[in-house]
């Protein structure tokens, strides 16, 4: 979702960022920014109105999706868990509260993967679902945490913390395992130099000046300084296990709200960063991917009706993007069956990392970290090494203070303390 | 020697009083259970009023601007921070009604524009709500073609797009947009925005809608909030429910205190009950609150101010002539400015009304010229009702009558709308076609009385 990634940067207040998922996004031929304030008015008086409209709000966009063994994020951590980020809230400003949807699930889905080569199946095995309440005098939300798929549901609360108090994170049992969790608002890690990125595609579609990334003394981080609504679980593996010996999990997040009648329809899905915003130009396409599950993909690339004639567009779409790239056909394909489902795949016997290993289909296999740039790994790939570097990281570039966000805190939830 | 008997009538009082007292009891209490403040427990914001930026909310805008403008300090040729600026000063804009950020919005967003004119929605966004706040709807509909062009499917620019249908009366389309963004995204906004276009349809499932608007609403989010509690007021207001208006007007105020769009609505309803009073408290209020800048709503309050004095027999014109001043400043480049700076807000509706209140041939020539010219732009209820009033005055009752059938015809259900009709049906000697008119009226709003009528200018 380009366009989100894009988004992610455009908009004021009531404008989300849009999640950026998406490196291919330097693909894009066309991609945008949203924003969010609509005036829905109509008023007899004097037509203008006060209406601080975002026709969906900044709380129901995600933004990144985390995945590591938490050993690897701090090594005096139990090699036996991991642990499950999640983002939302893009573009929060610094020095204000925002709030979860107390209408919304919050949902990380876990697959349970025999062989890290195999194509990602998109089952849910596992959900693992937030319901956040109304906020109390303290600007805290209670959270009811519900573990499905491993038998009978269990559920446990917690509360998220507000803004200038120390992290709380909550234990809750799961059978005979325990869940860490942790909700509130977190400095937004994540770093690209995206209005760069831009020109940088304006001028190789010939509608602006060619020009290359800036210097890393003078790149700037769009993200720095913003806040973001964070979700963090400490998961056990043998609770991702439910039995078995899987040692591969493919994990996603979605959103999902109420319509009318209460079932609940899902508006957001985001699983690696930048894939379906960067392979997908088209907001209508990527609102597609967004209601659909993982499994809607590998039915389309298995060549399944009615999942294969109803995905053509979009796959027609990402495959237009990683051509526009200067990919030929034969690695066109290669990609979208590499980063297609759009699943965030972790091999829990390796080192965690976006860019430490790939399997045979060319995916990523060992999740993400914090730090991990992964606008650098991104852009080397789909550009096949011809962009290495937007010339962004997570420290920034000393002297350069459009750059750099503060260190990472070292306990659970790891992210740094909001802005 | 008198014997002190107790009068026959007193055994009888003992039991008259408590059952007075009882009745009475009875009364109170069912008049509290129908007043406004009890009512408005049901449409009461369900989260605390205390969190933060619920009470202090330009405080927050402002805190958000400080945040922008180091950011633009930091790289002050960030399109996507100017972006973020422009978007900012728009609302305030909003939260105010003062001109003054409106034209910070639109200058941050050419800024924008210029330094990054690709991949920046954003800035465009906000133009497009500029010129549609100035009433310049074929550049509204320019700027988000182009937006949904380079990115088909975007939402804003979708909800923009469905604003401007619903204000030049092209509801089909406007409904058919809606509905597509209602299907895909079910939040506050979006169903505020499909009850609007129900609405102005005079749909049966207006209410209903208002109330999904409402139970979708999330904390933090008051604008929408309110927005959406005044427009579901209205709607009850129109039908003559005014104790449910009322409290809707007052469930807003709890959430925005000073809220403009709901004080001036407050104030009209005062009108229409005759609390003269009450109704200039309301417009009073937003004047305290715009600490004496210049606000889009200036003119509204100063034109109601000239209603009530005019409903009280007093002189009203030195109000009507600073409101005409005010509205003539803005009106003269309208519908057709490219800026801000040209100084236009587009009201020439408003201004054309504002000179029928007035009510002298050469201001009734002058209306009928400037509605014949805003047909051109927009044909919703509204407008088309004051073409029909404007021809109507310059005693074209047949063109009147074809107006007003127009405006009928989008399906709206306004009392005052089918009261009109009657009056130049009547003109027209057309005595069972008006009584219809008439009777549709007092259907939709059985209360809608002489003095609703004097309250919006009908019978005045």
């Amino acid at each position: 979702m380009l366009t989100k990634l894009t988004r992610r940067m455009a908009q004021t207040l009531n404008f989300r960022r849009l999640p950026i998922k998406s490196l291919l996004v330097l693909t894009l031929l066309f991609a945008g920014t949203g924003t969010v304030l609509t005036a829905t008015n109509f008023v007899n008086a004097s037509d203008h109105d006060d209406g601080e409209v975002d026709t969906k709000g900044r709380n129901l966009n995600l933004t990144d999706l985390y995945v590591f063994r938490e050993k690897d994020q701090n090594p005096q951590a139990s090699a036996d868990d991991l642990v499950f980020v999640m983002n939302t809230n893009p573009r929060s400003v610094a020095r204000q509260q925002y709030f979860f949807s107390t209408r919304a699930r919050y949902q990380f889905h876990v697959t349970r993967v025999n062989n890290k080569d195999a194509m990602a199946t998109g089952r849910s095995h596992m959900i693992i679902r937030m319901k956040f309440g109304k906020p109390d005098k303290n600007q805290s939300q209670p959270v009811t945490v519900t573990v499905l798929g491993n038998g009978k549901p269990r559920s446990f609360r917690a509360q998220t913390t507000p803004l200038n108090q120390p992290a709380q994170s909550y234990q809750g049992r799961v059978g005979q395992h325990h869940i860490a969790m942790f909700a509130g608002l977190r400095e937004d890690p994540f770093f690209f130099d995206v209005e760069q990125f831009f020109r940088v595609r304006a001028g190789a579609r010939k509608t602006g000046p060619a020009v290359g990334f800036r210097d890393p003394s003078k790149a700037l981080d769009f993200a720095k300084g913003y806040n973001v609504n964070t979700v963090a679980l400490r998961v056990p593996i043998k609770l991702l296990q439910a039995g078995t010996d899987a040692k591969v999990f493919d994990v996603w997040q979605t959103i999902s709200l109420p319509g009318r009648g209460g079932r609940y329809r899902q508006v957001e899905r985001l699983g690696r960063p930048g894939i379906n915003e960067g392979l997908i130009v088209q907001n209508n396409l990527l609102n597609t991917l967004n209601k659909v599950s993982p499994s809607f993909e590998a039915a389309a690339l298995a060549g399944k009706q009615p999942q294969a004639k109803l995905a053509a567009p979009v796959i027609a779409d990402a495959s237009r993007t990683l051509k526009a790239l200067g990919n030929n056909d034969q690695r066109t394909q290669a990609l979208l069956q590499a980063f297609l489902p759009d699943v965030m795949r972790i091999d829990t016997t390796g080192k965690s990392g976006y860019g430490a290993a790939l399997n045979a289909l060319g995916s990523p296999i060992r999740g993400r970290l914090l730090k991990d740039d992964v606008i650098d790994t991104t852009l080397s790939v789909l550009t096949n090494g011809a962009v290495p570097s937007d010339n962004v990281s997570y420290e920034g570039t000393p002297g350069n203070t459009a750059q750099g966000h503060q260190p990472l805190e070292r306990r659970f939830p790891y992210l740094a303390k909001p802005n | 020697m008198k014997t002190h008997s107790m009068p026959r009538f007193h055994k009888p009082a003992w039991l008259i009083v408590p059952a007075v007292i009882t009745i009475v009891m009875l009364t109170i209490m069912a008049r509290s259970l129908n007043s406004p403040t009890t009512q408005a427990n049901a449409f009461s914001y369900p989260f605390r009023l205390d969190l933060p930026g619920n009470r202090d909310r330009l405080k927050q805008i402002q805190a958000e601007l400080s945040f922008y403008k180091d950011r633009v300090q930091q790289a002050p040729t960030s399109g996507l921070n100017l972006s973020a600026l422009a978007g900012t000063y728009w609302k305030m804009g909003k939260a105010t009604g003062e001109v003054s950020w409106y034209l910070l919005a639109e200058k941050t967003a050419q800024r924008s524009l210029s330094s990054l004119p690709f991949d920046n929605a954003g800035a465009k966004l906000t133009l497009a709500k500029i010129a549609q706040a100035q009433h310049n709807f074929k550049q509204t509909n320019k700027i988000t073609q182009q937006i949904l062009t380079e990115q088909p499917g975007n939402e804003e620019a979708q909800a923009i797009l469905v604003t401007s249908h619903l204000a030049t009366g092209n509801l089909i389309e406007a409904d058919r947009l809606v509905t597509q963004l209602v299907k895909s995204t079910p939040t506050l906004p979006t169903l505020t925005l499909q009850a609007l276009v129900q609405d102005a349809r005079g749909e049966a499932s207006t209410s209903q809608t208002f109330e999904a608007a409402i139970a979708a609403e999330e904390p933090g989010e008051i604008g929408s909030s309110a927005f959406a509690r005044v427009m579901y007021g209205r709607h009850y207001a129109r039908q003559g429910k005014l104790q449910k208006a009322e409290s809707l007007y007052q469930a807003a105020l709890e959430i925005l205190p000073n809220y403009p769009l709901a004080l001036v609505q407050l104030a009209s309803l005062k009108i229409r009950q005759g609390k003269y009073e009450a109704a200039e408290q309301a417009y009073n209020q937003i004047v305290a609150y715009s600490r004496q800048e210049a606000t889009v709503f200036d003119h509204v309050i100063l034109r109601g101010k000239a209603r009530i004095k005019q409903l009280q027999g007093q002189a009203f014109t030195p109000l009507l002539q600073k409101a005409e001043t005010l509205l003539r400043q803005e009106t003269n480049t309208g519908h057709d400015a490219t800026s801000l700076e040209q100084g236009s807000f587009g009201h020439r509706r408003e201004l054309a009304l504002l000179l029928l209140d007035r009510n002298q041939p050469q201001t009734n020539a002058e209306a009928l010229k400037l509605m014949q010219a805003e047909v051109k732009v927009r044909q919703d209820a509204q407008t088309l009702s004051a073409l029909a009033q404007a021809q109507f005055r310059a005693d074209r009752h047949q063109a009147a009558h074809l107006s007003i059938q127009k405006a009928i015809a989008t399906g709206i259900a306004d009392p005052a709308l089918f009261m009109q009709a009657a009056q130049i049906a009547r003109r027209l000697d057309k005595p069972q076609q008006a009584q219809r008119y008439a009777n549709r009226a007092t259907q939709i709003d059985p209360s809608f009385d002489q003095q609703a009528q004097r309250a919006i200018g009908l019978e005045i």
